[in-house]
């Protein structure tokens, strides 16, 4: 008998658990649901999930690509040696400044996730500066070509990027020059409708 | 010309480090001209082939600055093309079968290109087809010059298609999609080579702002797009050397790392040397091959003799048959390889048969071998090298034979493996350059 007791007080609270979640969820807007749909695979290509990526910052702390749901995230694969890249970094920088404050439809707004193949941590954080690139998020292993970064997006040739939408899932990839800006705006239009 | 005299019966141990892939550089170099900015590609192996289609590119007045080991820096902003009308071109292309790479290229941003007739390889015909028909289906228009043997192309006027290719030709594939990347609107490629290094171009170029999908399968879409940028690139490692180096390690009873080998790139090569028998393990990124007593060929489930053939990729690839062949010269077991893509490229296996080992070579495109299970060993002898695959797997039987043997015409080698005697001296073997 009292197992019974336990048994329905463990039910009723494992129930009214469920609905506290279920009304939290209903008080947000159900826009604001940023989890990646479970039909959607991890990989590299447009629809799919972007794989995760969780490694140190300029000031040693580990961060991570997931951390960063709710926004639309370009993932910018760079390195400081990397003239082409340094070339590109203007564009990035305007479309930043441009968009980091914006509304974005069904997000929070824009990031930039930049991944360095650098080898020397200095060499990093004096490009970082040079180029003004001054979004928080910066992560690199410092391993060169070898990063694990690289090797999680097969990268081989650098600059190249990928656009996630606030759920995780790629949108766009190689967007270079004022691609990236036409993308976001086109994304802010989508609001008008 | 160069000989390797080689003391066999050494184990070697140690790291060796593969080269960049050839047929890569082959393909990304001539990338190079799609743009005015700056390309950097890394990792180049400065083998003979790749190094003359670097000269060939200075010509026609490509910047090339070599900016750090094995790194080369181009900028393409005042080309010459003028130059493929000239008579030294005619003589330095004809030579070269890489220079067929830039013609993609030159069509896409200069609308017009030359194409030499192609050299290389004596390993069977080699056909170009592929790309006449790929260029002609973009709307290029082809006039043969009888005298010189040389196709001139006008491509002013490349507009996109859909085309189905008669074989997934690797450099075909590449050479179309260059082409493509500046042709007025979409070019659908079926039946498309999709090799790792295909994919590597296609990653590059749309890294450059060229708008290619379906990268990694047969089925290609290119959207034309006006202007390409420049790009820093990095050739991935030859999958050719780091399957040598495992069967030369097999062979040779030898405990080897191979780094930085990138493994999801290797597609079905681990496995075919695994059913030989050879013990291989991932490490990172590294292959760690221990030194083997003996290994044993697998059989098919119902105990019937194993078949390796090669198939386009995601197949095997044919360049490491002869590899797999001398390989399993010294298994426990029996093997058919069956070289189906190539006629003629099995007649090395003589030179084995001289060397001790047991062949029974069945017609142009089959041979069996009986391992010999280490019960003897094979004997050095005196041998030319007859083409690159095959000059290497006949360095890897020296390396595991009985006394000295001596190989003759080892540019063949050179020709695909950068410093190989240096290299594999580092580590334990004895091979002297004379």
């Amino acid at each position: 008998m009292k197992s019974l007791i336990a048994l329905f007080a463990f039910i009723f609270v494992l129930n009214s658990c469920h609905q506290q979640k279920k009304t939290t969820g209903k008080n947000n807007s159900p826009e604001e649901n940023y989890e990646t749909p479970p039909n959607f695979k991890t990989g590299l290509g447009i629809m799919n999930k972007a794989p995760e990526l969780c490694f140190k910052n300029t000031s040693d702390t580990v961060i991570c690509l997931s951390q960063l749901r709710g926004y639309y995230v370009l993932i910018d694969f760079w390195a400081s040696w990397c003239g082409p890249c340094r070339q590109e970094n203007p564009n990035l920088v305007k479309t930043y400044n441009n968009y980091h404050n914006k509304p974005l439809p069904k997000s929070k707004g824009f990031k930039i996730f930049s991944v360095s193949l650098d080898l020397s941590k200095s060499a990093w954080i004096a490009a970082i500066e040079k180029d003004n690139l001054w979004w928080p998020e910066h992560i690199a292993d410092l391993k060169g070509w070898y990063a694990e970064p690289a090797q999680l997006y097969n990268v081989n040739s650098i600059p190249t990027n990928w656009l996630i939408d606030p759920r995780g899932i790629i949108v766009a990839t190689n967007l270079r020059g004022t691609e990236l800006s036409t993308q976001l705006e086109k994304i802010a239009n989508q609001n008008n409708h | 010309m160069a000989i390797f005299e080689v003391s066999g019966g050494r184990h070697m141990q140690g790291e060796i480090v593969p080269q960049g892939a050839k047929n890569e550089a082959l393909q990304v170099i001539c990338a190079v001209l799609l743009t005015d900015e700056k390309v950097v590609i890394s990792n180049i192996p400065e083998i003979v082939d790749v190094m003359k289609l670097i000269d060939l590119l200075k010509e026609f007045g490509v910047k090339v600055e070599k900016t750090g080991d094995s790194e080369y820096t181009f900028q393409s902003d005042a080309v010459n093309i003028d130059y493929i009308d000239s008579k030294e071109f005619r003589k330095k292309g004809g030579a070269l079968r890489g220079s067929i790479m830039i013609v993609g290229p030159l069509l896409s941003r200069f609308g017009k290109a030359l194409m030499p007739k192609p050299g290389g390889d004596k390993i069977g015909r080699r056909r170009v087809d592929t790309h006449f028909i790929g260029f002609e289906n973009l709307g290029a228009k082809f006039t043969y010059d009888e005298e010189n043997e040389i196709f001139s192309i006008d491509g002013k006027n490349l507009r996109g298609t859909y085309m189905l290719l008669d074989e997934a030709s690797v450099t075909g594939t590449a050479n179309i999609i260059m082409a493509a990347t500046m042709a007025e609107g979409i070019t659908t490629i079926y039946n498309a080579a999709c090799e790792p290094y295909v994919q590597q171009l296609c990653k590059m170029l749309n890294g450059m702002g060229a708008k290619i999908s379906g990268v990694g399968s047969n089925l290609l879409t290119i959207e034309g797009v006006k202007k390409l940028s420049g790009t820093h690139h990095r050739i991935l490692p030859d999958m050719i050397e780091i399957g040598s180096f495992i069967g030369m390690a097999a062979m040779t009873q030898s405990e080897i790392t191979i780094k930085n080998v990138s493994w999801e790139n290797l597609g079905i090569i681990p496995s075919v040397f695994r059913r030989l028998g050879i013990q291989l393990e991932k490490r990172n990124d590294d292959i760690y091959i221990p030194a083997q007593d003996f290994y044993e060929i697998d059989t098919y489930i119902d105990g019937s003799i194993l078949t390796i053939a090669d198939a386009i990729w995601p197949g095997f690839t044919p360049d490491l048959l002869s590899i797999v062949l001398v390989t399993a010269t010294q298994a426990r077991g029996t093997i058919m390889i069956h070289q189906k893509m190539f006629e003629s490229r099995l007649f090395f296996v003589d030179k084995l048969i001289d060397m001790g080992a047991k062949i029974i070579l069945c017609d142009p495109h089959r041979a069996t071998v009986i391992g010999l299970d280490r019960k003897q060993q094979l004997r050095g002898i005196q041998m030319a090298s007859p083409d690159i695959r095959a000059g290497v797997s006949l360095l890897i039987a020296a390396l595991s034979a009985r006394g000295k043997s001596t190989i003759f015409n080892v540019t063949q080698i050179d020709r695909g493996y950068q410093f190989i005697d240096k290299r594999l001296n580092a580590i334990g073997a004895e091979i002297i350059r004379k």
